[in-house]
């Protein structure tokens, strides 16, 4: 999909800035002055401190993406017709919302729903993640 | 050796080789500079963070670095650790030359700091044991080995080690926390450990706990220290000896006793006049030095106390002081005051020394 290879830059400047400030820690420091290399210092003392963030940026990118995907196929800039897809839906079921209302609402009430879901994931992973909690 | 009785697990410290009489780190010409990038034209400029320090520290004795903020009391620390490149000098451990006859690995064993932050300097998701075990996993202790060594060692610092050794450093106080940081430090059983400002975050009763921790440590493995603080009073009172820095350079050392009673360069005077007096009638009331030290990147020519010295002639901003003998106790300073026939006129008289 062409909105990974949007958000990829994105992800990898938070990667960079996240590692950029764990590296600057004093127990980096502390690591090389007992004698460690650097690829032990990357494994027991960057990985873990660099991961969790990216982890919980990555998520929180899920929700956001969603709504662009189903929001450029409901302008007809994304999937086309055979392909199933909520943005979509919500266009061609556009006409119908006099008809059946349920129907017409439904994948909007689809996208919402989860990329609420997909917030609430990045929420836990973030309290998840932080070993003060 | 009493350490290896005492502690089961601990690593062989590293051999002690010249004996007493050799002094355990000899540091000269130790220099550090920063270049600093200018604008899109302008030229890059260099800081002098660490400028020619020469010192030595004897085995068994306490050594205190003074200094006011960037005076490059850490800098120094961290090239002594070699954390950081140097652009010069020596630096010998034990008499031998690191990088040349001690190789880094070896010199890390024989060398330990202890960080201000006590927070920053422990990795969050490493429990105290683990924390405290990585430095002897590193040099090739097995995993359980090193992990009873750290129970010890948390035993030795003060802190039960049941209670201790599986929480996070977020779990425990600012000096309980330090308390890890120097049960890390001795972990590889170092001959010589930096204390960067090592008691300077916590409050006052902790401090003086740890502080007092510091010396029952230092007597039961025969530590060196190498205790860098602005707090005076701290330092008196775990130094033997002092080395008092400023931009970047050492003005002042000697016996601790010797230069707080009779301070020598005008810098540690007006350091110790700073000093807060417990008698109200004798309180200071006209700071001793006003301003902020000149700038690093472009220090005064001279002596570089010059421009803030309450004495400063002509002569002073011309002729760079060199270290000189104030007295026979190894007490010296770096002022053209002490230099006989220097041309200052509160110089001593005498033939002008090259």
């Amino acid at each position: 999909m062409s909105l990974t290879i949007v958000f990829m830059p994105q992800i990898t400047a938070f990667a960079e800035r996240v590692t950029t400030g764990v590296r600057n820690m004093d127990f980096v420091e502390a690591a090389r002055a007992s004698g460690a290399g650097p690829l032990t210092i990357m494994r027991v003392h960057m990985l873990a401190n660099v991961l969790g963030p990216i982890f919980v940026y990555a998520t929180g990118l899920i929700s956001v993406s969603m709504i662009l995907a189903a929001g450029l196929s409901f302008l007809g800039l994304g999937t086309k017709p055979p392909e199933p897809e909520w943005g979509l839906m919500l266009n061609t079921l556009r006409t119908a919302i006099y008809v059946n209302p349920w129907v017409a609402a439904l994948p909007g009430a689809m996208i919402f729903a989860v990329s609420i879901c997909f917030n609430l994931l990045s929420d836990g992973m973030r309290s998840a993640m932080d070993i003060r909690s | 050796m009493t350490e290896i009785a005492e502690l089961p697990h601990a690593l062989e410290p590293i051999e002690d080789i010249g004996g007493a009489a050799q002094p355990l780190l000899q540091v000269s010409g130790l220099t550090k500079h920063f270049p600093v990038r200018g604008g899109l034209f302008a030229p890059s400029k260099i800081v002098r963070a660490v400028d020619d320090v020469n010192f030595s520290v004897a085995k068994g004795e306490t050594v205190g670095i003074v200094g006011e903020s960037g005076c490059g009391k850490s800098t120094t620390a961290r090239l002594l650790m070699h954390l950081m490149p140097r652009n010069g000098g020596d630096i010998i451990y034990d008499g031998r030359a690191v990088g040349r006859e001690l190789s880094l690995r070896e010199l890390r064993r024989g060398m330990q700091m202890v960080f201000q932050d006590s927070y920053a300097s422990l990795n969050p998701r490493l429990t105290i044991e683990e924390s405290i075990a990585f430095g002897p996993k590193v040099h090739g202790m097995a995993d359980s080995e090193a992990r009873a060594l750290a129970r010890e060692l948390l035993g030795k610092v003060g802190l039960r080690p049941e209670t201790f050794a599986n929480r996070y450093p977020h779990e425990v106080s600012g000096g309980q926390r330090q308390r890890v940081n120097i049960a890390r430090a001795l972990a590889l059983s170092p001959r010589l450990v930096i204390l960067d400002e090592a008691v300077s975050a916590l409050d006052k009763s902790v401090e003086a706990q740890v502080l007092n921790l510091l010396v029952d440590l230092k007597r039961e493995f025969g530590l060196t220290y190498l205790f860098i603080s602005h707090d005076l009073n701290v330092v008196r009172y775990i130094s033997d000896r002092v080395l008092v820095m400023y931009l970047g350079e050492v003005v002042e050392l000697g016996p601790v006793d010797d230069v707080w009673d009779q301070p020598a360069h005008p810098y540690t005077r007006a350091l110790l006049a700073a000093m807060p007096s417990s008698d109200p009638d004798k309180r200071t009331e006209v700071p001793p030095i006003s301003g902020d030290p000149p700038n690093p990147i472009d220090p005064p020519d001279g002596c570089r106390f010059h421009t803030r010295c309450p004495f400063a002639e002509a002569v002073c901003s011309k002729i760079k002081p060199l270290l000189s003998p104030v007295s026979k106790s190894g007490h010296q300073a770096a002022c053209l005051m002490v230099i006989p026939g220097s041309g200052h006129s509160a110089a001593p008289e005498g033939e002008p020394v090259q």
